[in-house]
Formats: structure tokens, C-alpha cells, sequence
């Protein structure tokens, strides 16, 4: 995790949330120098966990919808997204131009907007990848969460969320959650 | 005159504008005009070698360019072009 504003209230802190898992080369610059904040309710987290550990060994993805405000972002929903990628998916996910088309046509109708995306890294680190620098674009936030595979059954252990800047590098975000959902 | 839907991701390049306006005729001219009118979407559009950036999808009305003939594609007065991104990543 990266400083940032202080969690206040009932906000909590995410990134490590239990042992490391494999190794990913980091293709991120430093934290963001703004402390971008992106929040998110429990009810969000678990489904963006489910998804993931759901698509274990595979990579599993989404839209993550909602609003910015000045204390920084709230994402309101998740939507589940088929990974594209095919035989690719164990390593690899992809969403279509017709996903995207859909999430921002959901997001307008709810008075909020496409933020950001979050994929899984099975049995790797939750740092961007060559991959995902090639294809990010800027303004989204990236979620990624890493799952094990290691134990008895799949494990969400890390989740970091990182945002591209002007340079094409990734910096990090503070990622919170909230135990209770926001309306 | 033909008019680009700039996605929301790159809507702070342009002022915020989700619209663009251009009297080009084809979608290569069309994209020129946009970047040097909003220069900070070059790198997100194209690479180092000036080519459209593989996850950056164009289509013309409903067709995506790699159906007709790419940037080449020539553009009737009054046609919407639409710039789509597919996300994608990965471990590796």
C-alpha cells in the first residue's frame, strides 16, 4: 500500500491480505504523487473476490462502475465481464470493445461512470504485468487481486489498485473498503 | 463534416468532450486531426511507430475498421466514427 489519506470512519485499508503469492515484474513508476483514493463497499470486494477465485486457475475480470467525488472514488458496481481470451485465459484476460460499449451504456444510465477494471493473477502478485501496461489506458483504476492456489482451495491474498499516468507507468492507489455498504 | 466519440477513459484529453468534428475524409485523416487538436491522446492512440495501438478498436458506424479497409477507409459526409477500447492483460 502506498500512503495516502488515512482510512477515517469504518474505511479499511486493502493490499496484503495474507501471504505473497508467486512473483510478478513490476511495470509501475511510484505511488501516485495526488494519493488517488478509490473506495469500494464490502458487497463490491467479495464479488470482485468471487469472480476471481471463480475463474481460478483462469484469469476472471469486470467493469467496476461508480462515481469520483473529492474524497476520491466510489465504486457502486461490479460487472461481470466473459473472459475473451480463450486458451489464453490462464494467463491472459480480455475484454471486448462490445463489453466496454455495454459497461458505459450501464454506467450512463445509472448517473455513474466507467472507473476502472479488476482482473485476477492466478498465483502471482497483484503488480501489473508487461501485458496489462500494454493494453491500460489512462483515467481507469486497475484492481487486481492475487490468488493462490497453493493450499486446499483457492485464497484472495492481495489486492492492490493501480491507475496509468501520463508517462504510460502504472502508479498505485489507496485502495479501501468499508464494512458497511454505502447506498 | 464527420464527428469521433472519444470513451470515456480519454475524455480528459479532450477537455472532457466525448465529441469530436472534423471535415476529414477518412478515418486516418479523422484520427490526425483529433491528436493534433488533443496531442496528450497520441500515446494512448498510437505507438512509437505511429501505428493505432492494437487494443484501440475504430469503428465506422457499426463496423469495425479491420471489416472495410483499416485507416484507409473513406468516410461519407456526416459519418460517425467511434473509438472503443478491448481491455485486456494478463500475467504474461
Amino acid at each position: 500500500m502506498t500512503s495516502g489519506t488515512p482510512p477515517s470512519n469504518n474505511w479499511s485499508p486493502l493490499g496484503h491480505l495474507g501471504k505473497p503469492t508467486g512473483s510478478n515484474t513490476a511495470h509501475s513508476g511510484n505511488a501516485h504523487p495526488e494519493a488517488l483514493v478509490i473506495r469500494c463497499s464490502f458487497d463490491v470486494l467479495e464479488k470482485m473476490k468471487r469472480v476471481s477465485l471463480g475463474a481460478y486457475p483462469g484469469e476472471g475480470c469486470g467493469f467496476l462502475l461508480g462515481n469520483d467525488g473529492e474524497q476520491g472514488r466510489q465504486i457502486r458496481l461490479v460487472l461481470t465481464v466473459d473472459n475473451a481470451a480463450g486458451e489464453d485465459q490462464l494467463r491472459r484476460f480480455q475484454m471486448t470493445p462490445l463489453d466496454f460499449l455495454k459497461a458505459e451504456r450501464t454506467a450512463a444510465k445509472q448517473d455513474m461512470e466507467v472507473l476502472g477494471i479488476f482482473h485476477s493473477h492466478p498465483d502471482h502478485r497483484a503488480i501489473p504485468s508487461t501485458h496489462d501496461l500494454q493494453g491500460a489506458l489512462p483515467h481507469l483504476s486497475y484492481v487486481i487481486l492475487a490468488v493462490d492456489g497453493t493450499g486446499p482451495s483457492p485464497e484472495v491474498v492481495e489486492i492492490r489498485s493501480w491507475q496509468l499516468g501520463d508517462q504510460r507507468l502504472f502508479a498505485e492507489e489507496t485502495l479501501q473498503s468499508q464494512r458497511t455498504n454505502t447506498p | 463534416m464527420n464527428a469521433i466519440i472519444i470513451p470515456t477513459p480519454l475524455r480528459k484529453f479532450t477537455g472532457g468532450a466525448g465529441r469530436f468534428e472534423s471535415p476529414a475524409e477518412s478515418v486516418q485523416d479523422l484520427l490526425s486531426d483529433l491528436v493534433k487538436s488533443h496531442e496528450g491522446l497520441r500515446p494512448h492512440l498510437f505507438d512509437n511507430g505511429g501505428d493505432l495501438r492494437s487494443f484501440i478498436r475504430v469503428y465506422v458506424g457499426d463496423e469495425d475498421i479491420h471489416e472495410l479497409e483499416g485507416t484507409a477507409t473513406r468516410l461519407s459526409a456526416g459519418t460517425e466514427v467511434s473509438i472503443i477500447p478491448a481491455i485486456a492483460g494478463g500475467i504474461a
